[in-house]
């Protein structure tokens, strides 16, 4: 079976990875990044990528995302600079299975 | 958890083959905790270093791509990009660790990003593709490993409990009532016996 990659963001950011063979959608609002989701989560996609602004307004719908086996569910900084949310996402992580930051905590 | 248990020696010995059965199984699941917990920390400082990299080269990527689609007309930036020449055949193997399963991401590339006109597009974009080209594998690593310890995590919190809720409530517990219903057993031989022995005076 064939997997396929997608990237969900700002249009004018996301362009570039089209050139590269990732599928693309461009988030435009709130409502419409609901029913974008909720596509990718039908779909055949193994990686869903997206950038922090959308992943922040988002939040909700990823996180159940997050649940499945798949789509792997990944945050980029977007076009804005980083904002920390993939560390964030780390230290939920690490925190959930060994019940405290080890990570970050320096 | 104070529940009513007949004091016979048919409950004793149900009793105590459920003990063992559970000892058993904390035992296990006390090993299949710390065999996650060491995958799920070789995974972990991997993802960290990996985000650290993917954050970088990519805030860099997203700028250099503003910017360079600022230089070109949006039409032309959208028709440059409209018909992708690279195409990416994506697999996806599963891998069991511990009975959990996580993803392994492998990928290969066909072709090349370049698939518009060099002439009408600005020389910044070959560049910020050049950068996302560049990252797309960590980034496709990054996210294997992000989301097998995604997956780890909730594992290792759920066997956790598994394992607490064994040692700290259904082990205690059992043994409690084994000791009471061996206590109430002995308490009765020993009632048998004085009562005998009462007979046998009233007798002799």
């Amino acid at each position: 079976m064939d997997y396929k990659i997608a990237i969900a963001g700002s249009p004018q950011a996301i362009l570039g990875f089209k050139a590269l063979g990732l599928e693309t959608f461009p988030l435009s609002s709130v409502d419409s990044g609901r029913e974008i989701l909720k596509k990718i989560s039908a779909g055949n996609y193994a990686i869903l990528l997206i950038s922090e602004d959308w992943a922040v307004a988002l939040e909700e719908e990823l996180n159940e995302l997050k649940q499945q086996p798949l789509p792997a569910v990944t945050v980029l900084p977007s076009q804005l600079g980083s904002q920390g949310l993939g560390y964030q996402e780390l230290r939920k992580i690490v925190e959930k299975a060994v019940g405290s930051d080890i990570l970050f905590k320096n | 958890m104070a529940q009513k248990i007949n004091p016979t020696r048919m409950e004793l010995i149900r009793l105590k083959a459920k003990l063992k059965v559970a000892k058993r199984g904390h035992k296990l699941l006390k090993e299949k905790r710390d065999g996650l917990m060491k995958e799920f920390m070789a995974i972990i400082r991997d993802a960290k270093d990996k985000r650290e990299k993917v954050e970088e080269n990519i805030a860099e990527g997203f700028r250099s791509f503003v910017i360079a689609a600022a230089d070109m007309r949006p039409q032309s930036l959208e028709t440059a990009l409209l018909w992708p020449s690279k195409k990416i055949n994506f697999e996806v193997k599963t891998k069991n660790v511990m009975s959990v399963v996580v993803p392994q991401f492998a990928y290969q590339e066909e072709g090349d990003f370049v698939c518009y006109s060099l002439a009408t597009s600005s020389s910044g974009l070959d560049n910020s593709l050049k950068i996302f080209s560049d990252s797309l594998a960590d980034i496709v690593k990054l996210s294997q490993m992000e989301h097998s310890a995604r997956l780890l995590a909730a594992e290792i919190e759920k066997t956790r409990r598994r394992v607490n809720a064994l040692e700290y409530i259904f082990i205690p517990e059992m043994e409690k009532n084994i000791k009471n219903i061996s206590n109430k057993l002995d308490e009765q031989e020993r009632s048998a016996l004085a009562g005998l022995m009462r007979i046998k005076e009233n007798v002799v």
